[in-house]
This record gives C-alpha cells, structure tokens and sequence, in this order.
C-alpha cells in the first residue's frame, strides 16, 4: 500500500525561521540575564 | 506465613503449566498467576521468610520490608498488565518466557541473600533473551545474542563480586554494600550492567525494540528496575552515581532525537528516566530514595503504557517508524489517547504520574545544593518531554498522514493499556497512596504553586521549541538508519578486532608452518629418515680422505657405505665396532 520512506525530512515553513532565530536570541538574553544577575 | 509460596515460586511453578493447558483456561490461568500472587503479597508481613541452609549459608527468598514491598507491589502489577496485553499471542514460548522473567524479578526483589539473588538475576536474563528471539527474525536473534554476551559479562561480574564478597564477610547475606574493594566494584558493575548506566547501556536500546510486542512491555519493566532495587539496597548515597545518573539522564536526548525507530526513541528514553534514579540513589537522602521508589513505580506503569501504545501500532500495521507511520489518530483514537497519556505522565505534567514522583528527585538535589545536578536534571527533563512526550505520538500517530488505514488492537491490548493510563492518572490526582507505601515517611507536597507553574514553564518551552525546530526546518531528518552508540565497540569494533586478531594469528599461523611444518619439520623428517647414513658418512668421511681417499673413489666409498647401511648389509665388524664405542660412551658419561 505504502512504499517505506528512507527519509522523513522536515521543509521549513516561510517566516518561521525569523522567528526561531529571534526566539534563540530572546531565551539566550533572557537566561544570560537570570545567571549573570546574582553578580550584577 | 510460611504457608504460602514465595510470589517468584507463584510465576515460575505456574509457567510451567502454561503449555499443558488451552483455549480460555489457559488465559484465565495467567491471568490469575499475578493475581494470586498480589495476594499474597498484600498478607506478608516485614521479616524473613523461605530460609534454608545450603553449604553452611543461609538462603532467604522472602526478605520482607518496605523496599522489597514496592517493588514486589509493582512487579505484579505491570505483569497482570502484561499478560492481559499478551492475551491473545499464541506462543507458549513468549507466555513461558515472560511468566519465568516476572518470577525472576520477583525472586531478586525478595532475595535477602547474594546465592539465590544470583540465579534469579540470572534467570531474568535468560528468560528475556526469549522474549527477544520468540520475534523469530535475522536482526532479532543478532540482537538476542548480543544481548545475552552482555549479560552473561555481567552476570560474571556480580558472580565474581559475590564470591569476593562472601569470602570476605563469611555471609551470603546482603543490605547495604558501598563502593569499598574489589568485590564491591564488581557487584557495582554488574548491577550497573542491567541498570545500564553508561557506557554499559546500549544492549538496552539494541535489544528491547527487537523484542516481541508484548516481551518489550515486560522487558521494559523488570530488568532495569531490579536492577534500580538492587542499587537502592546496595549502594545508597554513593556519590559516583549522582554524575553517573545526570550523564545518564543527559545523552540519550541527543541520539532519541536521532533515531527513526519508535521503540528505540522509547528505550533511549527508558535509559534517560533511569538516570533520574540513579540521581536518587546517589544523593541518598530519604527524600532521594523516595524519590527513587515513587519514580521507579510510576515510570514501570507509563513506560509500559507507551510500549503497549507503540506494539500496538507495529502489532495492526507492521510498522513502527517515523518514517512510515503518521496519521493513525484517525484510525486509532484510543491507542493514540492512551500513548498520549503516557506521554504526558513521562513528562511529568501536573495531574499525570511522573509529576508526584520525578520532582522528589530533582527537589532532593536542588535541598542538597548540587545546582550542576539540579540543571542537568532539568534539561533532561526538557529533553524526555521533547523526545517521549511530543516526538512519539506526533510522528506515529499525527504529522504526515502516512495513508495506513487501520483500525484498533484487539479489546485485551486496549484494556491493558487503559488500565495503565488509569494508573498514571490515578497515582497523579491521588499520591498519598503511593507516598504511604515508600521505604521512608514523606513531608512533601507536589501540588504547589510554584511547582505546577515552574514545570508548565519548561513543558511549554519546550513544546515551542519542538514546534519552531519543525516548522523553521532545523529538525534532524528521520532516516532509516542503525545509529551506533558505544555499542559500536563491539558491533563495529568488534569487526575490526577480528580482522586484527584474523591478520595475527592468522599470520603467525603462518609462519609457524613454514618454519615448524616445512622446515623444521622436514629437516628433523629428512634426519631421521636417512640418520644412520647421514652420521656414518659424518664419521668416516674424515677418515676417507685423510687415508688419500678422492674423487671417484671416494664417491665410490660414500655409495657403498649408503647401500650397505640402507640394506642392512654392513659387516658385521663394523656394527660390532660400533656397538662396542656406543658402550664406552655410555660408561663414560654414566
């Protein structure tokens, strides 16, 4: 019925890579400032 | 108490009967193994029961106490579900196999004493080597092989620590051991083996998705779970399984999101909750070991459930990869609704099981101020949602319809199934139950504010990042592949070492023919073939030519003495002569 994929990969959706890379940016700055704040 | 049969004897008495019997009996005879065997538990009280003495040592098969208690509870819990998932199988082999491997375990839980705790140990791994060959294909008798070399190391390893450790102590009775000497660290390794902690582990996510349908549900509830029971007993507080349990936790994330092959995602998974145990026992505390025991009980239950969930895809369609399946909610609603459940309480979500017990660890290092554990731990924890909980229902029974048009397992594999969720979800909502049964009394609250919103946090995170990894493209392709952990050493390294070994000894093989066979050999042949000639000529060759003697003549000479040894036809003077210099050779050096 179904022929077996040797590959299930995943194609990036427009716009979507913008936001994972201001989503990246966002959480690194934010868990920067929670560990830095103690010898702020 | 003594009256009733020790809980193992239940399973592995009861096994035996198994293939006698047929049609519905036989059903509603395993089914009632378990049941039987529950009862008995329920009506034991704490002590030590079934002792004999065997070579000067005592034996117990019924240590009796709180520990022993919850997992014995467990252990016939998950094989009441077992067996009612395995209803319908008809091979008495999987049915005998599985019935022998629950008695095993039952029989190390209760084992006040390393003899007969060794040869349940050992009948687990027999037992389960079955279950894995009972698939009856090429790659499921490989991985049965290689399942049952592993064991058998380390079944040598806890042998040989027992052996120090009895000859050290004088006893075969055991509690807590601690890392201290040989003996100990053999034990430790042994253990470790069939906890599999790194880098003893890959036999587990070899083995276990070649397994039967029904043999991975059992396997993935008793051989690393006695083997977490035998840790709690023996080593409690060794610092080493901390880091041991945090690596554990930690790297199965990376090759779970790797992996194509359904069961193998939950194996991975299987070893990383196994970690946060090993955390447990390592930090020691009461809370820890709590922690430890609550964990262990609700991980049996939902990891069960998923393997039941993923078996009964592979068990209606055939196929159990990412890159096969997708779609099947359609088609099995009810399958994919209790995986669901079982990827929730795995991932620790409030009001699912894993949320009452994983935090009890993870609060047991944060009060132990070990803020590297408690991080790790909560990044583990991240990556097992990732993995377990969003990664094996999207992509078997959601994501790209896969066009597999199927309908539900039968009604045994549902009800074993939503028997589990029942639990997951019930030990959730109703902790106090499970917290009554823990080796030590609990003072801890799961249900509170910062808990629940602290753990929605990170749930939430980290479904966002699952859903902008697929939707941006940075998510790994699946690909059907066999991808190689530190089991490399033996499946590729294991090649190479015998083209090495092949090379040398081949080699030396060799050139030990030549020289030992062909020349030595041959020479020593040609010697004693034509000796006699070789030392007569040697002996009057001199003399020939000192009397003038060359040439024809001497060849003449040489030919005749050859002819005259060969043929026996010398005269008899020289043989006299001989014989008599022989004799004055042996006077003199006698």
């Amino acid at each position: 019925m179904n022929e077996e994929k040797m590959v299930l990969s995943h194609e990036p959706v427009p716009g979507y890579r913008t936001i994972f890379h201001i989503t990246v940016v966002v959480a690194v700055l934010y868990l920067g400032a929670i560990f830095l704040w103690p010898f702020i | 108490m003594t009256n009733f049969m020790p809980p193992a004897a239940i399973f592995i008495i009861g096994a035996l009967f198994v293939p006698l019997i047929k049609g519905k009996l036989k059903s509603a005879f395993m089914l009632l193994l378990p049941v039987i065997a529950f009862a008995t538990l329920v009506k034991m009280p704490e002590g030590n029961y079934w002792t004999l003495n065997f070579l000067d040592y005592n034996i117990i098969f019924g240590r009796v106490d709180r520990l022993s208690m919850v997992f014995g509870y467990i252990f016939t819990i998950i094989s009441f579900i077992g067996i009612l998932f395995a209803l319908k199988v008809e091979d008495d082999l999987q049915h005998v196999s599985a019935l022998l491997y629950a008695g095993g375990a039952l029989g190390v839980t209760f084992a006040g004493d390393f003899i007969s705790l060794y040869i349940f140990w050992e009948l687990l791994a027999i037992s389960s080597t079955f279950l894995i060959l009972a698939r009856r294909t090429k790659q499921s008798q490989a991985a049965a092989f290689r399942y049952i070399l592993v064991h058998v190391f380390g079944g040598l390893c806890l042998l040989a620590g027992i052996v120090i450790y009895i000859q050290n102590s004088g006893t075969a009775e055991f509690s807590y051991i601690g890392l201290s000497g040989t003996g100990s660290y053999l034990i430790f390794i042994g253990i470790a083996l069939n906890a599999a902690i790194p880098p003893l582990h890959p036999w587990l996510q070899d083995a276990y998705p070649e397994a039967t349908v029904t043999g991975a549900v059992f396997m993935s509830a008793l051989t690393t779970k006695s083997a977490v029971y035998l840790m709690v007993r023996t080593f409690p507080g060794t610092e080493l399984l901390i880091w041991l349990g945090a690596i554990m936790t930690a790297i199965p994330i990376f090759y779970a999101v790797l992996e194509n092959d359904i069961r193998r995602v939950l194996s991975y998974s299987l070893i990383n909750q196994v970690g946060f145990m090993m955390c447990g026992i390592g930090i020691g505390t009461q809370l820890a070991i709590n922690g430890t025991v609550s964990h262990a009980f609700c991980h049996i239950l939902y990891k069960a459930l998923l393997f039941m969930s993923t078996g009964s895809v592979l068990y209606m369609t055939g196929k159990i990869r990412c890159t096969d399946l997708g779609g099947l909610y359609k088609t099995m609603p009810l399958t994919c609704l209790f995986c669901m459940i079982g990827a929730a309480s795995i991932s620790a979500f409030p009001l699912f099981s894993g949320f009452v017990s994983k935090s009890m660890i993870i609060s047991a290092a944060a009060y132990g101020k070990m803020t590297i554990i408690w991080l790790i731990l909560q990044f583990a924890s991240a990556g097992v949602f990732h993995h377990a909980g969003i990664k094996v229902p999207f992509f078997t029974f959601f994501s790209e319809d896969s066009g597999i048009r199927t309908k539900e397992p039968p009604l045994n594999m549902l009800l074993a199934m939503g028997i589990a969720a029942f639990f997951c979800i019930a030990i959730a909502v109703f902790p106090a139950p499970l917290y009554n049964i823990l080796p030590y009394p609990v003072d801890y609250v799961p249900y509170t504010g910062a808990h629940v919103v602290g753990q929605l946090q990170l749930l939430m995170f980290g479904a966002l990042a699952f859903c902008l990894l697929i939707l941006s493209g940075y998510y790994p392709a699946e690909l059907r592949a066999v991808n190689l952990d530190t089991d490399w050493f033996y499946r590729k390294g294991g090649r190479l070492f015998y083209y090495i070994m092949d090379k040398i000894l081949n080699g030396l093989n060799s050139v030990s023919e030549k020289v030992f066979v062909g020349g030595l050999a041959g020479y020593l042949g040609r010697i004693s073939r034509d000796g006699p000639v070789r030392a007569a000529l040697l002996a009057m060759v001199p003399a020939w030519v000192i009397s003038g003697k060359a040439g024809e003549k001497l060849d003449q000479k040489k030919t005749f003495l050859r002819m005259a040894i060969e043929t026996g036809t010398s005269p008899v003077g020289i043989n006299a002569a001989w014989a008599t210099i022989f004799l004055v050779l042996v006077y003199l050096l006698v």
